[in-house]
């Protein structure tokens, strides 16, 4: 998947995302040196693949390159009634992503 | 050698630049100065790192590139979101890409916005990225391994630290400073090493480069650097500490020297900064004044500093600082000095403005121009911009819908306090929008001192010393100084060419035409396959 304007018009699974996802963290980090064969939507971003905030932050701007977005809102699922959440499961991100990829609004 | 180059010195200004060449700290800098046309270079409306980088190298303001802070801030879903900017909010053409579409070879080190790199026909380094994030993130992919075999290469030791620098930018341990110091003059000879590898093996003709710690240094240390900054009498450890921000100058001297003399008396060499430095001497807490008045509401979590501080610890997003639900405008980062709208259905845009935004801005403006410091009295926040006059553009509605100019040009904190606005236990060193602009090369005046310039009149400038028709949408221009000269009417035969596969941004004004002539071009030269 390309970045920019393909994202709006194919529609993609969850199971597209989640493997795009997975060549993402394998692709983000050389540090990263981790078994991403095990890695799957009830992974956690910091218990289970080592991630810090840092490394979160620098995720979110690969998922938004891949896929050519800047409004994708995170925050939804960092901040869960006005306070940041301990962790983030690989599978929230990948339902994140699913409504904002395959919606029809957005785009940079 | 020839050539074009821009060795950027982050936050360099002649205030300092000047006293540490009369003592002869920086002898390459002065005779440099000797052979140049010098001028002061104005920074962007809120002189800043990214978007005052970005304008230099893309000619055009922060409202037509869309950079406006290290974060990206959209003020969409009922409070604005917040993420690291990168390369893609980079909304135009940079230098190195039309100067390689133009079939120029070209290197980037250290500049912001430029991760992940985007291709150009050459190299990129991008700066300001976490280290262990470098391996996979220089372009080509295939320069990191070539970089590893250079002696004395470390990548953890090339890019910085984000906890501490922002550790250092506001409160810095004493027996943190000499480490810290050290940290930085090998980190920028590591860089000139890169340079001046690159210079060797892989000759561009368009070479820029970014030492970033003179930024960094004057922050924390402008009370050493100023004599009028000095609080009392000197004490050991500030001796200490002056003596090494002098050796932190004599190395980004030597640098310097090194890089000119591998340049050669062929090349044009422009030395700029995004902008300038000055003492800054009080915390001013926008939003406890924003509260004050009834605009924002603090969500039970958000602790009151009593430090000086500016921003929270690590790399969280403030927005959780705030009650959402009663909150209508607020400051979300120091570094954009920007008062961000809360926004809300039916209500305007910069971009968009009705009667109710524009009530809002005057009355939110309102209260920080009538704000007076409660002890001397004094207008604290001196002017207040909006949108439509700092950063008119396409991307404006990216920008703050309100800037702030506090009186000592400081930045303000976006902490909770029990007042308004604080002393600092140390002056600090913040911006100012008067950084430096030095150029010397052939058919360029010796020891001329021009008006001052533009920030992205330097764009401008270094495409037309390769011989380059400026573009129209460039918002800067060539001064009388430098017309008619450049260094070359093309790109130089003989060098290795880089796989490049050159992407065109889709706000650009270049018809398929055009980019088939160019297309072609670059084939006929070899540049593409």
């Amino acid at each position: 998947m390309e970045a920019g304007g393909e994202s709006r018009r194919v529609l993609l699974s969850e199971q597209e995302i989640m493997q795009g996802l997975i060549e993402l963290i394998g692709e983000l980090e050389s540090e990263w040196e981790r078994d991403l064969s095990k890695v799957g939507p009830d992974s956690y971003l910091m218990g289970d693949l080592g991630c810090d905030s840092q490394d979160f932050v620098m995720l979110r701007a690969a998922i938004e390159t891949k896929y050519g977005r800047d409004d994708i809102p995170f925050e939804n699922l960092i901040i869960r009634d006005g306070q940041f959440v301990p962790d983030i499961r690989l599978g929230d991100v990948v339902k994140l992503l699913k409504e904002s990829l395959n919606s029809s609004e957005g785009g940079p | 050698m020839g050539g074009v180059f821009l060795i950027g010195v982050d936050g360099a200004t002649f205030s300092v630049l000047n006293r540490l060449m009369a003592a002869g700290v920086m002898p390459c800098m002065a005779q440099l100065v000797s052979r140049s046309v010098r001028a002061d270079l104005i920074s962007t409306p809120n002189p800043f790192t990214p978007p005052a980088w970005t304008t230099m190298t893309t000619g055009r303001t922060p409202g037509n590139h869309g950079v406006f802070d290290f974060v990206r801030i959209l003020k969409t879903n009922g409070r604005p979101s917040y993420a690291m900017a990168t390369s893609m909010d980079v909304k135009t053409d940079t230098i190195w890409e039309i100067a390689s579409r133009a079939g120029y070879r070209v290197a980037a080190l250290n500049f912001p916005m430029m991760f992940p790199p985007r291709p150009v026909n050459g190299f990129v380094v991008p700066g300001f990225v976490p280290w262990k994030y470098l391996k996979k993130h220089v372009y080509p992919t295939s320069l990191y391994d070539r970089l590893a075999t250079l002696p004395g290469f470390a990548p953890d030791q090339l890019l910085f630290d984000w906890d501490l620098e922002r550790e250092a930018l506001q409160v810095l341990p004493k027996e943190k400073y000499e480490q810290w110091l050290r940290f930085h003059i090998d980190r920028e000879r590591l860089w000139a090493s890169v340079l001046l590898w690159l210079m060797r093996e892989e000759p561009c003709d368009l070479t820029g480069i970014v030492f970033d710690g003179v930024d960094k240094l004057q922050h924390l240390c402008w009370r050493f650097l100023d004599p009028d900054s000095r609080q009392s009498a000197a004490s050991e450890f500030e001796d200490r500490v002056r003596e090494l921000c002098l050796d932190y100058f004599r190395q980004l001297d030597a640098n310097i020297g090194e890089i000119l003399e591998a340049a050669g008396a062929d090349a044009w060499i422009i030395v700029a900064s995004d902008h300038g430095f000055g003492p800054t001497s009080e915390i001013f807490y926008a939003n406890v004044l924003l509260h004050q008045h009834g605009y924002l509401e603090w969500a039970g979590n958000a602790e009151q500093d009593q430090l000086g501080r500016q921003a929270n610890e690590g790399h969280r997003s403030p927005l959780v600082y705030f009650d959402w639900a009663r909150t209508t405008a607020c400051a979300l980062t120091p570094g954009s000095n920007g008062i961000y709208f809360t926004p809300r259905p039916g209500f305007g845009t910069a971009a968009s403005p009705n009667s109710e935004y524009r009530t809002f801005r005057d009355e939110v403006a309102e209260v920080f121009l009538s704000f007076r410091h409660p002890d001397d009295g004094g207008q604290v926040v001196t002017q207040v911009l909006t949108a439509e006059e700092a950063f008119p553009g396409r991307y404006m509605d990216r920008a703050p819908d309100l800037t702030l100019v506090l009186r000592d040009r400081g930045f303000l904190s976006v902490l909770n306090s029990d007042c308004v606005v604080r002393s600092r236990k140390e002056i600090a060193g913040t911006h100012n929008p008067l950084g430096i602009f030095l150029a010397a090369g052939p058919g360029i005046s010796q020891a001329r001192v021009i008006d001052p310039l533009h920030i992205q009149d330097v764009a401008s400038i270094l495409l037309h010393a390769l011989g380059l028709d400026v573009p129209d949408e460039f918002e800067g221009s060539v001064p009388e100084a430098f017309r008619g000269f450049a260094t070359q009417s093309g790109p130089k035969s003989g060098y290795a060419v880089a796989t490049a596969k050159l992407g065109r941004l889709s706000n650009t004004e270049v018809d398929e035409d055009t980019e088939a002539e160019m297309i072609a071009r670059l084939k006929a030269l070899g540049y593409l396959e």
